[in-house]
């Protein structure tokens, strides 16, 4: 009898210790990120009949459970994979504006500006040596500027590749612990908790980096896909992703399952792996694509107008400019080698026999200015919304990169209210162990003083 | 329900406002110190489209203004050309019909065929005159110069046309030999005043009467082109005036998208500080809001 409230104090002994054990470990944990906060689950001992009741047997500790919302995770496991792109793709975008949004006068759009303006001189003295030169050197400008942009926008997508590397091996990386993890998880008959928060931790960082879904497995093991289906890691095992250049030059990603080795590179639209390829094959690429159009169609207008015309050496059907090549046309574009070093061949003549007064030529020249393109604009215009269209995209990336991480934080801040560590709570619930431990002790003591009644009474 | 609230919750909380604030603040202030509004093309697509319109504009009108001016410039010479030309036959229609009377002898129109033919050379002198590299009367080719002294015209009968504007150009000369060409097809006025002069060498009065509306006509012609050039003055006056208006238009527009409002920018600059000073002052006492402060 005596001896079973020895056992009671004990328990409650060991529940005080471990409550103090555990609430010191949160303490401990209050800054480790992907930490999830345990609770000792205490329960009363089973009830056993003594004489005409029935009495417990103290406190049993159950265990030490880690405080987690499995749906909230997975929801910050998304807003973080969404988050990371979108920042990650207004980065580049941000960079990328220093090549194009020049918006004090440099650039392309005063180059093209000033050629026209040439074009006017031109017309206003056709038979001038200087107006002619004037010419030359404007178009030398312009397309030096234009290559300018074009270099530089390739570039800028070419030094993406290597940070779409290290991505990859990145994610490689981390599935690869997860896997492991899987591996330890499942094989123990009892969770652990540290392993547990790792390998969330881990599957948080792979989302950061290329957007994970956990698909929840048999034995507690995490599948992980990532967007467009594919299984990055399916229990032990990994699909590993590789890169290989691509035929346009960048460097593209694919996976590895048992058809073949799919083209991922499209595919991957979240983390940051995913803003990086978005930047660089839709944003990016969308811009360069324009620009070489209107770069391309620009061109073959003046060439058009200016081969129809007369130089000074009563010689016709010379073009302006080279004409634009299939690839990179802004990057490559320049002045025809046939007029570069020539001023008397800008065609600024209609007529040969009204040489070398004639300037009709050069007006229609400085006309295409005003002509509208296929895309219905004048050239100017043209070229702002090629650039306005890019503004708008890096606009739009840095508000959504905003309101992303907004959302992530918002989420994050939910989970930490469910799993988060508060020290004031724990320092609370820390005295509140400790007053059960020295009741506990207290209780031990009662029973010694009992035990030593009743060897009193004997003795 | 109330909330439970880690340590990270708060902390990152309060890092993050900061952080918000502190960005915030270093943009006004930035936009003060340069006064622009916005540097590139992400910050404000739409604005900034504008800002490139405007300057295009403002580059595009300055060309139209330099064309406009060296159109001018080769008016105004043409007029001043032509009032010598306009001086030359007014006195050779004096000596015309002054000589048409019988009262002079062969030899006083001798000194006066003399005279015409000094007028002549200068009349021609004047028609060759140039500007810039360029014939004021030789038309559009500016092949060679427009009139040799036996008359004949070497010119067309084009224009030289310049850009002014939006689709709109203007004549900076005047028709090739057109103050010196008669339209219906006789002579010119080199070739009236060798026929003048021959009439004169051979004191024929019936030749050098028939010559005297002649003579005015081709002094009219020339007083004509100088009411064409001035109107085209006119009209260059009204496109520059046009331009100029364009140019303070774009410029205002530039100011409005491009530049800060600094009396506005220093107002959110207050908000903005006031705002990171509450955020600072929380932060600083997260320290003191904890349970371990009250525990011995």
């Amino acid at each position: 009898m005596v001896s079973s409230i020895f056992h009671i104090g004990q328990s409650g002994l060991r529940a005080g210790r471990t409550g103090v054990r555990v609430a010191s470990e949160n303490v401990a944990n209050v800054n480790t990120p992907g930490y999830h906060r345990r609770v000792t689950v205490l329960q009363a001992s089973r009830l056993r009949q003594v004489g005409n009741l029935r009495l417990g047997l103290g406190v049993e500790v159950r265990e030490s459970q880690r405080v987690v919302d499995e749906a909230l995770d997975r929801r910050v496991r998304s807003s973080i994979g969404q988050a990371a792109a979108q920042s990650s793709r207004s980065d580049v975008l941000d960079r990328a504006n220093v090549i194009l949004g020049d918006l004090e006068g440099a650039g392309v759009s005063s180059t093209l500006d000033e050629f026209f303006a040439s074009l006017d001189l031109l017309a206003a003295s056709p038979e001038d040596r200087v107006s002619r030169s004037n010419v030359l050197a404007s178009a030398e400008r312009f397309a030096e500027s234009v290559n300018d942009v074009g270099r530089n926008l390739r570039a800028m997508r070419q030094e993406l590749d290597p940070e779409v590397e290290a991505g990859v091996d990145e994610v490689n990386r981390l599935a690869a612990e997860v896997a492991s993890l899987n591996e330890k998880i499942s094989s123990r008959s009892r969770v652990s908790n540290d392993l547990l928060d790792r390998r969330a931790r881990l599957v948080d960082q792979l989302s950061e980096t290329v957007g994970a879904t956990v698909i929840p497995g048999r034995n507690d093991v995490w599948n992980i896909a990532i967007e467009g289906g594919y299984t990055l890691v399916s229990g032990s095992q990994v699909q590993r992703l590789s890169t290989r250049p691509g035929v346009d030059g960048f460097v593209r990603i694919e996976g590895i399952d048992g058809a073949g080795t799919p083209d991922l590179t499209d595919r991957i639209r979240q983390g940051q792996l995913g803003g990086l390829l978005v930047a660089r094959d839709e944003d990016l690429g969308a811009t360069a694509q324009a620009y070489d159009d209107f770069v391309t169609e620009l061109v073959n207008e003046v060439n058009a107008r200016h081969s129809a015309g007369y130089g000074l050496d009563g010689v016709t059907g010379r073009n302006l400019f080279a004409p634009p090549a299939a690839v990179n046309p802004a990057e490559n574009l320049a002045v025809d080698p046939a007029v570069a070093a020539n001023p008397d061949a800008i065609a600024a003549a209609r007529d040969p026999a009204l040489l070398p007064g004639d300037n009709r030529a050069a007006l229609d020249l400085a006309e295409v200015r005003l002509d509208p393109l296929a895309s219905g604009q004048e050239p100017p215009d043209a070229l702002r919304q090629v650039l306005q269209e890019f503004g708008d995209r890096a606009f739009a990336a840095s508000a959504s990169a905003e309101s992303a991480t907004l959302a992530a934080d918002q989420l994050t801040n939910l989970q930490q209210s469910v799993s988060g560590v508060s020290v004031d709570e724990e320092l609370a619930t820390l005295m509140q162990f400790r007053q059960q431990f020295s009741a506990a002790a207290t209780v031990i003591q009662t029973a010694d003083e009992l035990t030593r009644e009743i060897i009193g009474l004997k003795g | 329900m109330t909330m439970r609230v880690s340590n990270q919750m708060q902390f990152s909380l309060s890092i993050d406002t900061v952080n918000r604030r502190r960005s915030e603040l270093i943009r006004i202030q930035e936009q003060i110190a340069t006064g622009r509004r916005i540097n590139s093309f992400a910050e404000d697509p739409v604005a900034s489209r504008k800002i490139l319109r405007e300057q295009g504009t403002l580059r595009r009108t300055e060309s139209w203004a330099r064309s406009a001016g060296q159109a001018q410039v080769l008016l105004e010479t043409s007029d001043s050309v032509l009032v010598s030309v306009e001086d030359a036959l007014g006195r050779a229609y004096e000596l015309t019909i002054q000589m048409a009377n019988d009262s002079y002898s062969a030899s006083d129109r001798q000194s006066a065929a003399d005279e015409i033919e000094q007028i002549r050379e200068r009349v021609v002198e004047l028609a060759n005159s140039e500007r810039n590299g360029r014939y004021l009367f030789s038309g559009l080719g500016n092949v060679a110069q427009p009139f040799l002294l036996d008359g004949t015209f070497q010119g067309d009968t084009g224009r030289l046309s310049v850009p002014v504007g939006r689709r709109a150009s203007l004549d900076a000369t005047v028709g090739g030999g057109e103050p010196f060409l008669d339209q219906t097809g006789g002579r010119n006025t080199v070739e009236t005043l060798i026929e003048l002069e021959d009439a004169l060498r051979a004191s024929d009065s019936t030749r050098i009467s028939d010559l005297v509306d002649e003579v005015e006509g081709a002094r009219d012609r020339a007083t004509d082109a100088r009411q064409q050039i001035g109107q085209r003055l006119q009209r260059l006056d009204n496109i520059r005036d046009a331009l100029d208006r364009a140019e303070v238009a774009a410029n205002a527009t530039l100011v409005q998208e491009r530049d800060t409002d600094v009396a506005d920018a220093i107002v959110k600059l207050r908000e903005s500080e006031t705002g990171l000073q509450a955020a600072l002052s929380i932060t600083g006492r997260l320290d003191d809001l904890s349970l371990l402060n009250y525990m011995r």
